[in-house]
C-alpha cells in the first residue's frame, strides 16, 4: 500500500516537471520566434553570418536600375546580345542560409547571324528560381573593385552577376554591369569575363558571350 | 568502496606511467628476432639497435661516420647526409644480420623528394673483415610494407634491386644483374648511370630500355654502351626469388652486384629459394627490407611528396618564375597536372598549359581526369583574385567526382603559385568532400558559393582611396568563408627558407600559421 503511494507521489511530480519543460519550451519557442532578422546591406562589407536570421538586403535599391530589357546590336557583324532582369526579394534557399535579395535573368545571343544561346522564355518559368536562372547575383562594386571603372565616381555602384552556359553550367562569365544615362536613353556597359571551373569544354566555352558591351534598354 | 576504487585505479596509472618511463629510459634498446620459418637457419637473427654507437663495431661507425665526412655539409644528430648521392642514412633504426659467421648491417635511406622504392644501405662483412656497401632498392605496395612492420610475410610480388657501391663512395654505379621473370634467367648489365634518376630494363628479348622513372613506361632504346650478357638461369625456381653469385660470371669479369627481382613470402622479405642468400654464393651480403620507423603522413608531407619529385620540382619553378613576371605575357595562368601510377603509387607532372588571354579570359583549363591528384596554376600578381578564386575551391569536388576510387579524396590538393609563394588547398576529412561536391553538383548552391566569396574577396578594396585588397586580406576572407561554409578545407603554404617546396606550414582560422612537416 505504502509503495502504491510512494509510485503516486513520484508519477505527481514527474508530471508536474514534465508541465514545467512543456511551458518553459513553449516560452523560448515563442521568444526564438519574435527575434527580428538582422538587416545587412547588399554593398555592406561586414560578414555575413551563414544563417536565416539575416537578411542580405538592397537597402538603397541599387538593383532597380538594372531591370528590365536590354539589348545590345551590333549589324556589321549581325551579333545581338540581349538581357533581361528582374530583381527578386527575400529569396530563401530553405537550406538555413541567409535570406536575399537579388536579380535574375536569361539572354538571348546571335551571332554572325547564327542564334547561339536563347534562355529567355526561361524568365517566366516558375519552376526556375534563384541562381537557377542563367543569369543571377546580387554583388554590388564600386568604382576600384574589378573590373576597375576609371569613369565612375566613388560613391557609385555597380552589379556583378554571374551568368552561365545554359547546357555546360561549369561554363560562366562575371557579367559586371553599369548603369548610365547618355542623353536621356538608359544603357548598361558591360564586361563579360571569364568565371568558368575547369574541365570545360572549349567548343562550348566559345559559344559564351565573352567581352565588352553597351546594351540599350528596350 | 567507489572511492577506494579510484584510489586503486589512480595508483594503478601512476605506477604503469612509472614503469613506461623507466623502459623508455633503458640504456640497452637492442631486440632480437629469431627466424627458424621459411628455410632460415635457426641461427639467423637479426638485431635492431636505435643509434650508431650502440653497435658497439667501429669498423661500421668508422664506415658511416667516413661516408659522412668524405661527403657532407650537413650534420644532423641522428643521421648522415650524403650530398653526393642525395640520401640520408637513418641512423636511429639500424638492423644487424647474422648468420654463422657472416654480418650485414642495414640501413634505411631517405630521399629530399618522395619516392616509392624502399631503400636501404647494406654493410656486409666479408671473409677478410672488411665490408662491403650496397644500395638495396625494393619497390612494395603499402600493403607489403604493412606486413613488413607487422613482422609478417610479405605476399605478393615485389621488386629488388641490388647494387654494390664503390668503397669510396664516389663513382656511379658500376654493373647489375637482372632477374628475367618471363625467362627465370639473370642477364648481367654494365652501365654507367646516376642513382635516383633513372633506370634501365631488360626487355624478354634481351634488349636494353630505358625507362621512364615516373611513368614507368619506355621512352626510347638505350642510347649508351651496354654490355650484356646471360649470367644463369635458375633451376628450381620455387615461387620466391632468387640472387647468384657474381664470382660466377660466365666471361669472368663479374659485375660486382647483385640485383634480385623476386617476390616474397619469405619471413621478412628474407631471399629464400634454391640459392639462398644465407649461402656464402651471395659474396656474404644478406639482407632483410627495412623500412622507415615512422612514414610521413602529415598533409604536408603529401605535399612535400607531391611538389618534391624531380620530375616534377622543374614546373613548379616555372610557374614560380611566371607568377613573378607583372608584363601582359605574366598576366596568363600556366597549370599542369599532377597524376598518380595506381600501380606503383608514382607520381608525374602533365604538361605546362598557358591561358588564352584574349582579353577577358587569362585562366587555364585543365580538365580533372581520374588519377589526377593535384592542379598547380598560377594567379597573376597584378589580378584582382590573388588567392583561391572559388571556381579553384570548387574545382577540389570536381576533381573529387571524378576521381579513381584507388586515389583518396583527401589527397586532392589544388596549388595556387601567386607572386612566387606557393599555396595549397586540401580537404581535412571525408565529410567535406561530400559537402563540397553538394555545393558542387547544385547549380543554385554552386553559383551562391562563387558569388558569396567573390563579394567577400571584393571587401576590401576602398573605393575612394583605390587600395586593393592585399594577398593577405584575400588569405583572411578565404578562411573565414570556409569557416562560415562549414567546410574542413585547409590551406597551407611553402616555406621556402630551407628548400623550395620541401617544408610547408597550416594556416590556422584566425590566419596564423605553424610548420607541420
Amino acid at each position: 500500500m505504502m509503495t502504491e503511494q510512494k509510485h503516486l507521489a513520484i508519477n505527481i511530480e514527474k508530471h508536474k516537471n514534465m508541465k514545467n519543460i512543456l511551458y518553459i519550451s513553449m516560452m523560448l519557442l515563442s521568444l526564438a520566434s519574435c527575434k527580428a532578422q538582422t538587416i545587412v546591406p547588399i554593398f555592406s562589407t561586414d560578414d555575413i553570418p551563414n544563417n536565416s536570421n539575416y537578411y542580405h538586403k538592397d537597402v538603397a535599391n541599387d538593383l532597380n536600375k538594372f531591370e528590365g530589357a536590354w539589348k545590345y546590336e551590333d549589324t556589321s557583324t549581325n551579333t545581338e546580345f540581349t538581357i533581361i532582369l528582374q530583381k527578386k526579394l527575400m529569396v530563401n534557399d530553405n537550406d538555413g542560409s541567409y535570406v536575399y535579395d537579388m536579380l535574375i535573368g536569361e539572354y538571348f545571343y546571335k551571332k554572325d547571324g547564327a542564334i547561339i544561346m536563347n534562355t529567355l522564355t526561361n524568365i517566366n518559368n516558375s519552376s526556375t528560381t534563384g541562381y537557377d536562372h542563367n543569369i543571377s547575383g546580387s554583388n554590388i562594386l564600386h568604382k576600384f573593385n574589378t573590373p576597375r571603372c576609371d569613369a565612375c565616381t566613388a560613391p557609385e555602384r555597380r552589379t556583378k552577376l554571374i551568368i552561365n552556359h545554359p547546357t555546360e553550367t561549369e561554363i560562366a562569365g562575371y557579367l559586371t554591369l553599369r548603369h548610365i544615362v547618355d542623353n536621356g536613353i538608359e544603357k548598361l556597359e558591360a564586361i563579360n569575363t571569364n568565371a568558368s571551373i575547369m574541365g570545360y569544354t572549349q567548343a562550348n566555352y566559345n559559344q559564351m558571350p565573352f567581352g565588352e558591351f553597351v546594351f540599350i534598354k528596350q | 568502496m567507489k572511492h577506494k576504487f579510484k584510489n586503486y585505479l589512480k595508483l594503478g596509472i601512476l605506477l604503469f606511467g612509472i614503469s613506461i618511463t623507466l623502459t623508455n629510459c633503458e640504456k640497452d634498446d637492442t631486440t632480437f628476432e629469431n627466424n627458424t620459418q621459411h628455410g632460415i637457419p635457426s641461427d639467423f637473427k637479426i638485431t635492431n639497435f636505435n643509434s650508431l654507437n650502440n653497435t658497439n663495431n667501429s669498423s661500421i661507425i668508422n664506415r658511416i661516420q667516413g661516408i659522412k665526412h668524405a661527403k657532407l655539409n650537413t650534420t644532423l644528430t641522428k643521421e648522415v647526409y650524403n650530398a653526393e648521392f642525395d640520401f640520408t642514412i637513418n641512423t636511429d633504426n639500424i638492423k644487424l644480420i647474422e648468420i654463422e659467421n657472416h654480418q650485414s648491417y642495414i640501413f634505411v635511406i631517405e630521399r629530399p623528394y618522395f619516392t616509392n622504392k624502399t631503400e636501404n644501405l647494406v654493410l656486409a662483412k666479408q671473409e677478410d673483415n672488411s665490408y662491403k656497401t650496397y644500395l638495396v632498392t625494393y619497390i612494395f605496395t603499402e600493403v607489403q610494407k604493412q606486413q613488413i612492420r607487422n613482422k609478417q610475410s610479405i605476399l605478393g610480388n615485389f621488386e629488388t634491386d641490388i647494387q654494390e657501391l664503390a668503397n669510396d663512395m664516389s663513382s656511379d654505379l658500376l654493373s647489375k644483374i637482372e632477374y628475367n621473370s618471363n625467362t627465370n634467367c639473370w642477364v648481367s648489365t654494365t652501365e654507367i648511370h646516376t642513382i635516383g634518376n633513372d633506370y634501365w630494363e631488360i626487355t624478354d628479348t634481351n634488349q636494353c630500355q630505358h625507362i621512364d622513372p615516373i611513368t614507368g613506361l619506355n621512352d626510347g632504346t638505350c642510347d649508351v654502351d651496354i654490355m650484356q650478357s646471360v649470367f644463369g638461369c635458375a633451376q628450381d625456381i620455387s615461387g620466391s626469388g632468387t640472387t647468384s653469385d657474381s664470382s660466377s660470371s660466365p666471361d669472368g669479369s663479374g659485375p660486382s652486384s647483385n640485383t634480385g627481382s623476386g617476390d616474397g613470402g619469405g619471413l621478412l622479405g628474407y631471399q629464400s629459394n634454391s640459392q639462398p642468400c644465407y649461402d656464402k654464393k651471395c659474396s656474404n651480403l644478406h639482407i632483410t627490407p627495412s623500412l622507415p620507423e615512422f612514414e610521413e603522413t602529415s598533409p604536408c608531407d603529401e605535399l612535400k611528396k607531391l611538389a618534391t619529385p624531380p620530375t616534377i620540382l622543374p614546373k613548379f619553378t616555372e610557374l614560380k618564375n611566371h607568377s613573378n613576371d607583372t608584363t601582359p605575357y605574366g598576366k596568363k595562368e600556366k597549370g599542369f597536372k599532377i597524376r598518380k601510377n595506381p600501380t606503383t603509387n608514382s607520381l608525374s607532372a602533365g604538361t605546362v598549359v598557358t591561358g588564352s588571354n584574349d582579353g577577358t579570359n587569362f585562366g587555364v583549363n585543365i580538365p580533372p581526369t581520374p588519377y589526377m591528384t593535384a592542379v598547380v596554376h598560377t594567379h597573376p600578381t597584378t589580378g584582382s583574385v590573388k588567392m583561391f578564386s572559388p571556381q579553384d575551391i570548387l574545382f577540389l569536388a570536381r576533381m573529387a567526382n571524378v576521381i579513381d576510387s584507388s586515389i583518396s579524396t583527401t589527397d586532392l590538393t589544388v596549388f595556387l603559385i601567386v607572386n612566387g609563394e606557393t599555396y595549397a588547398i586540401r580537404f581535412d576529412d571525408v565529410s567535406t568532400v561530400q559537402s563540397l561536391q553538394v555545393i558542387y553538383n547544385n547549380k543554385k548552391k554552386r553559383e551562391k558559393f562563387e558569388n558569396d566569396l567573390e563579394r567577400d574577396y571584393n571587401k576590401d578594396n576602398n573605393s575612394y582611396t583605390g587600395q586593393t585588397s592585399t594577398i593577405g586580406q584575400q588569405k583572411q576572407r578565404m578562411l573565414t568563408f570556409l569557416n562560415n561554409q562549414n567546410l574542413n578545407i585547409s590551406m597551407y603554404q611553402a616555406d621556402d627558407s630551407n628548400g623550395f617546396l620541401t617544408k610547408w606550414e597550416k594556416y590556422n582560422d584566425d590566419g596564423t600559421k605553424a610548420p607541420c612537416n
